[in-house]
């Protein structure tokens, strides 16, 4: 039906996909863009790439992308990390324009490239499994996609070999990939990103299929080779040791969800909350539940542990801000409620959100419930302290990952190899408390 | 044996670099373009698995997202398996049963009608042929055996069968059509 009918009810229509109501949607963007009509300004403050609230949702009304927002600058390593299923790659393939985005901007370069073809984007992919033509030798499968640029014989040639130096690969043009060991495959998918001179490079998973010991290898040439082409890179991986090791910065996503972006050494120290404290950082960190008072945290076992005095003027600072954001969204509730008298849902919402307040308000001066947070490295062992039990010792070489049955934990430390440690043995330990985390239960923010 | 390898993209792409891809598998193949963004290819029974490989450097190369369908004709069930496919399986080369399986997980047995039409006209004495071929393993001594009749009956039969139908059970992806259809469809 075009803009011009008019809709009769009762009479027979041809039903629309979905797919022809976006691309008409498309149409009319481009149309309004073209005579200059409600088109929004470009925003002042973008990045080299800018998404600005972008979602994604599914035909079956499934989201997996919620509210994106992240400027990269040019020349960044970004890293999306989390757990399967957490959108990090549903949001490199919108990057990519593989994926059309349900909502939101986004810029690369300062264009609107919502609309723009993955062809027209300046984009290279590399991903987990290599994509490499297996039948054509390395220098064709570098060279294929210059060829459908139409590019000059000479400049790709060119291209090819400035690219196979730099990646190692040179005597390897003129075999196939069954010929290559994994790392060298690797690099010949690099090799295909790099030629192209692409602005940025997208890397989705690429090590995956790697062995441990190739992995470590390959990041940092990863890393080296990066750095030497100047190319802005979005690196996707649920491995936080990749993050760790190879980011500027590290987008921590969780259920499509971003939890906190920052540079590594911000996201552990700094974790925003019990997701990120516990995905960032090898071993885990160990939580144990607890009750504080004035400063003082008595955990599960009853042990009592007396925090830095910056703990208590940080905890008041918390509680007070989430009361506020409680009054806030309570204020909006109640204004909706004002004109929905017999909704029963909205005055369920309002009364766990008042118990809420109540709750966080509590927080504030009085003995509530928190979660303790210690890394493994800052347990020692301690002539005084927790006296305990060997139940695992995990010998690395250099240091052990020691076990212990603590306050109903599994107890993670990393003790020195100073002398030999068995299940069994005593122990005592002690927590470095300058180090500790404190997290508000309900929320699993962190308090500091 | 023949093969039709259906395929549709996110958008139009480069039909040279597409021919020339194909042409790196280093089996023979006819393409035929329906329009930019699908066509399909007749080809032998092992293509598919080239095509498998190539789908990822074309996806990089091509920057579509394209969906391989293999079956053994190409008419209106595969048209809707492919449609199917795009959605369910994006960026993959995967078999006509792939796809009808994934729809009855789901509980959509949409397809069956489209899969029982394909055998409404073979007469019963060649579906008991192909019926008993498949119990029997694929196995032609022991199904002419079963049915009572000569192995060169059998194989006169079987011959009718796949000239009938265009499917040649011999094929496992073929049978397994066949099997799908004696399960779920033969009784509609």
């Amino acid at each position: 039906m075009s803009e011009d009918e008019e809709f009769k009810p009762g009479e027979s229509q041809r039903i629309v996909s979905k797919k022809e109501i976006k691309e008409r949607e498309k149409e009319l963007r481009e149309e309004k863009q073209k005579e200059g009509v409600g088109v929004k300004e470009k925003p002042k403050d973008l990045s080299y790439v800018s998404l600005r609230h972008i979602d994604k949702v599914y035909d079956n009304n499934v989201q997996a992308v919620y509210d994106f927002t992240l400027d990269i600058k040019q020349h960044e390593f970004i890293v999306f990390v989390g757990p399967s299923g957490c959108g990090k790659s549903t949001t490199l393939r919108m990057i990519a324009g593989l994926e059309d985005i349900s909502n939101g901007e986004l810029y690369i370069d300062g264009e609107y490239a919502n609309d723009l073809t993955p062809k027209d984007r300046d984009i290279a992919m590399v991903f987990q499994s290599y994509a490499l033509y297996p039948h054509m030798t390395v220098y064709d499968n570098m060279a294929f996609g210059l060829k459908i640029r139409h590019l000059p014989k000479e400049e790709i040639d060119r291209r090819v070999h400035d690219a196979a130096k730099i990646l190692q690969i040179e005597e390897f043009l003129d075999r196939k990939p069954k010929a290559l060991s994994g790392g060298q495959r690797q690099r010949v998918a690099l090799g295909r990103a790099i030629v192209r001179n692409a602005k940025v490079f997208l890397m989705d998973e690429p090590l995956s299929n790697l062995d441990a010991k190739l992995r470590v290898q390959m990041r940092s040439e990863i890393i080296k080779l990066t750095k030497t082409i100047g190319a802005t890179t979005i690196y996707v991986t649920h491995d936080q040791t990749e993050a760790m090791t190879m980011a500027s910065r590290i987008v921590v996503m969780k259920l499509g969800y971003i939890q906190q972006i920052g540079s590594p050494i911000e996201i552990y120290n700094h974790p925003a909350n019990m997701f990120v404290a516990g995905f960032i950082g090898s071993p885990a960190m160990n939580f144990i539940k607890g009750i504080y008072d004035k400063g003082v945290v008595t955990l599960s076992s009853e042990d009592k542990i007396t925090l830095p005095p910056e703990f208590k003027a940080a905890n008041e600072a918390f509680y007070k801000a989430q009361v506020e954001e409680d009054d806030k969204k309570l204020a909006e509730l109640k204004d909706k409620a004002a004109g929905l008298p017999n909704d029963e849902k909205l005055a369920a919402k309002i009364k766990e959100l008042e118990d809420r307040r109540a709750l966080d308000a509590s927080g504030i001066d009085k003995p509530h419930e928190v979660i303790f947070g210690i890394r493994p490295e800052d347990i020692t062992e301690q002539e005084k302290g927790f006296a305990l039990k060997v139940a695992v010792a995990e010998l690395l070489g250099h240091e052990y990952y020691v076990h212990t049955d603590y306050a109903g934990i599994d107890l993670i430390s990393k003790i020195p190899l100073s002398h030999e440690i068995k299940i069994g043995d005593p122990i005592t330990i002690g927590f470095n408390v300058k180090k500790a985390h404190l997290f508000d239960p309900t929320s699993e923010k962190c308090i500091l | 044996m023949t093969k039709y390898y259906l395929y549709e993209t996110s958008g139009s792409f480069d039909e040279k670099a597409f021919r020339s891809a194909l042409s790196s598998l280093g089996s023979p193949y006819d393409l035929t373009v329906l329009s930019p963004t699908k066509g399909f290819i007749i080809a032998d029974e092992n293509f598919l698995m080239g095509l498998g490989n190539l789908v990822l450097p074309l996806h990089d190369d091509l920057r579509v997202v394209i969906t391989f369908l293999c079956a053994h004709a190409n008419g209106p069930l595969e048209e809707k398996a492919l449609k199917q496919a795009v959605a369910y399986f994006p960026n993959q080369a995967l078999y006509l049963t792939d796809v009808l399986m994934k729809e009855f997980s789901f509980g959509d047995y949409s397809s069956l009608p489209l899969l029982s039409a394909e055998f409404k006209d073979v007469p019963h004495e060649l579906l008991l042929t192909a019926g008993t071929f498949l119990r029997c393993g694929l196995n032609a001594s022991l199904a002419a055996e079963n049915l009572i009749i000569h192995r060169n009956t059998f194989n006169y039969r079987l011959a009718r069968f796949i000239e009938k139908t265009g499917l040649d059970i011999r094929d496992y992806h073929n049978a397994l059509l066949l099997e799908i259809y004696f399960q779920l469809g033969s009784h509609r």
